[in-house]
């Protein structure tokens, strides 16, 4: 085998977290001897794969993803008035501030695992929102931020910045450029060949629609927009819960 | 359970077995059909050690390299009987009807 091959070998296997046993997989890819584009593939979905604890049972992996829900719930609604404030429109005012700074903490304490803290800064944060911008999309969000981080269970710390990135994009909508919209949702497609969680994630966070959904039912003014709204607002998410509880089950095959 | 995995519990109801070993023990035992990247057996190696089904029982170093071998254990023996008995039923079906 020649040096350069296990040179190669030997950086993807640092893809695997420092608890496996990457001398030993090195010793198997030395002793089979077998082309690289057999073996670089798996090597480097098994190391994504063990490095972000996407191999877990399914309970955990919906953990996960409620997690990721709330931190991108928590980052969008904390970033909604931003692109007014871009055009000067947004008065700023303490309680604003204020939110802004629970909601950050709260994303901060999500990232981290620490379940408590986050809600209590969420609710924080949706108790100011409410009070002061009377924002739906955003209470609607820390609404349902809020009731994703009290599902009790195990730390679930959520280190990927995926669902941050997705989290601004929603609140920013029509000022990304296309090709970064479409970037990032390559990026999601992508990595759900690793991670199906993440999508989860999108799907359960695109619930919070709902919450805002009789504000919309009100302004409607046919059948087909009722249609469309219904398709937009339960069709999607369930969707994407489907797609990703179906690849969920299928991973989690022994 | 995955055929992968069905040939590694087979693969190592006959004796513990190291990596390399498993990897060649699967491809004669499937007729050189499941070809295994080590990715796929430390994956599935991995999951089947969580569930409880496999179970290191010795490490040694091997020219310099670390290599532990993986045994069966009695959960893992039951799971791969289970596992049998549901695929010579499921073969049973078809062959019993095959006309002679």
């Amino acid at each position: 085998m020649t040096t350069n091959r296990m040179t190669g070998y030997d950086l993807l296997v640092r893809l695997y977290p420092a608890g496996h046993p990457r001398d030993e997989m090195l010793g198997v890819l030395e002793e089979s001897g077998r082309p690289w584009h057999t073996e670089a593939p798996s090597l480097i979905v098994g190391g994504l794969r063990a490095r972000t604890g996407a191999g877990q049972p399914v309970t955990r992996r919906w953990l996960y993803a409620a997690r990721a829900a709330a931190l991108m719930l928590l980052t969008a609604s904390a970033t909604a008035p931003l692109p007014d404030l871009r055009y000067g429109t947004v008065l700023l005012s303490t309680l604003m501030i204020a939110t802004w700074v629970c909601a950050g903490l709260a994303a901060a304490a999500v990232v981290f695992g620490a379940r408590l803290p986050a809600f209590a800064l969420a609710t924080s944060a949706l108790v100011l929102c409410a009070t002061d911008q009377s924002s739906v999309p955003a209470v609607a969000g820390y609404t349902l931020a809020a009731v994703l981080l009290l599902l009790p269970g195990t730390p679930s710390p959520v280190r990927n910045p995926l669902p941050i990135l997705l989290g601004l994009a929603w609140s920013a909508d029509y000022l990304l450029p296309g090709w970064l919209q479409n970037a990032l949702l390559a990026a999601v497609l992508l990595w759900t060949l690793i991670d199906e969680r993440v999508l989860l994630a999108a799907g359960l966070a695109l619930f919070a629609g709902l919450i805002t959904v009789t504000d919309e039912v009100a302004a409607l003014d046919s059948p087909l927009s009722a249609l469309i709204l219904a398709g937009w607002r339960l069709g999607a998410p369930a969707l994407l819960v489907a797609i990703a509880t179906t690849l969920s089950h299928h991973r989690a095959k022994i | 359970m995955r055929e992968p995995t069905y040939f590694i519990l087979a693969a190592l109801r006959e004796e513990p077995r190291h990596g390399y070993a498993i990897i060649k023990r699967v491809a004669e035992l499937s007729g050189e059909r499941v070809a295994l990247a080590t990715g796929t057996l430390y994956q599935a190696l991995d999951r089947l050690g969580r569930e409880g089904l496999v179970e290191v029982v010795r490490d040694e170093v091997v020219n310099g390299r670390a290599r532990r071998h993986y045994a069966l254990t009695p959960d893992g023996e039951d799971a791969l009987l289970a596992e049998a008995a549901r695929m010579a039923e499921a073969a049973r079906v078809v062959l019993r009807a095959r006309p002679a």
